[in-house]
């Protein structure tokens, strides 16, 4: 076989099968939350300094464009959490087969929906 | 740190980790939070506890996840130990970070 031939490999022509999807979230979402790290650190140490300060970082909750990262973050988590929990699952082997896989992915999919939905209501109005 | 060590400290960490947002969440949403709450709770020696161990589990739990995402997606040597070393150092500021914070420091 020549190891030169040329690879094409355009991502948004392979087809993923939706616990595929499911696991390359749980990464994504995974980078998103390293990421928020140091902004969720940086909320706690004004909450913990003074009276002032704590205010601050209730202030800086409720600004909109902060908000927006709320929710984003949340979305993460959440969803990090839900898939976290069915792989879980099946590294004990509950839910592996192909069609259960398929279901606890609509349901990871479903419960992140509606937690970031209960989140935005919760926050926003 | 590899292979099954590696792959349990990941699994372990998360339950931890899912149990203490969960416990974090349901305070958050009964509770009236203000500073004279918010302090009070980390006054508590098993609050302190809790949340050194989360900072500890979720160091562990990022570092063994962001690594298996740089070697699966980062081929070059070079990019990948770098990749990996800047994950490590903001894994360590960070941790350093919250023990500051716990610690009064800042």
């Amino acid at each position: 076989m020549n190891n030169n031939q040329p690879v094409y490999l355009n991502l948004f022509k392979i087809k993923l099968p939706l616990p595929g999807i499911v696991s390359l979230l749980h990464r994504v979402t995974g980078v998103v939350l390293f990421l928020a790290i140091p902004f969720s650190l940086y909320l706690l140490q004004l909450s913990m300094h003074d009276e002032v300060d704590f205010q601050r970082a209730v202030d800086l909750l409720n600004h909109p464009l902060i908000l927006l990262f709320e929710v984003i973050i949340f979305t993460a988590l959440i969803y990090h959490f839900f898939a976290g929990i069915r792989f879980l699952l099946m590294d004990i082997d509950i839910g592996e087969d192909k069609k259960p896989a398929e279901i606890s992915s609509w349901i990871v999919l479903a419960a992140t929906a509606f937690s970031s939905l209960v989140f935005i209501i919760m926050r926003v109005f | 740190m590899a292979g099954f060590s590696a792959w349990l400290l990941q699994r372990l960490s998360a339950v931890y980790l899912a149990v203490f947002i969960v416990i974090a969440l349901v305070w958050g949403m009964t509770t009236d939070i203000n500073m004279t709450i918010w302090r009070q709770g980390f006054q508590s020696v098993w609050v302190q506890l809790g949340v050194l161990l989360f900072g500890l589990s979720l160091l562990l739990h990022a570092w063994i996840g962001l690594r298996d995402v740089v070697i699966d997606y980062i081929h070059p040597l070079g990019i990948r130990l770098l990749a990996l070393s800047l994950v490590g150092l903001f894994l360590l500021a960070n941790g350093f970070w919250l023990l500051a914070i716990l610690w009064g420091f800042i």
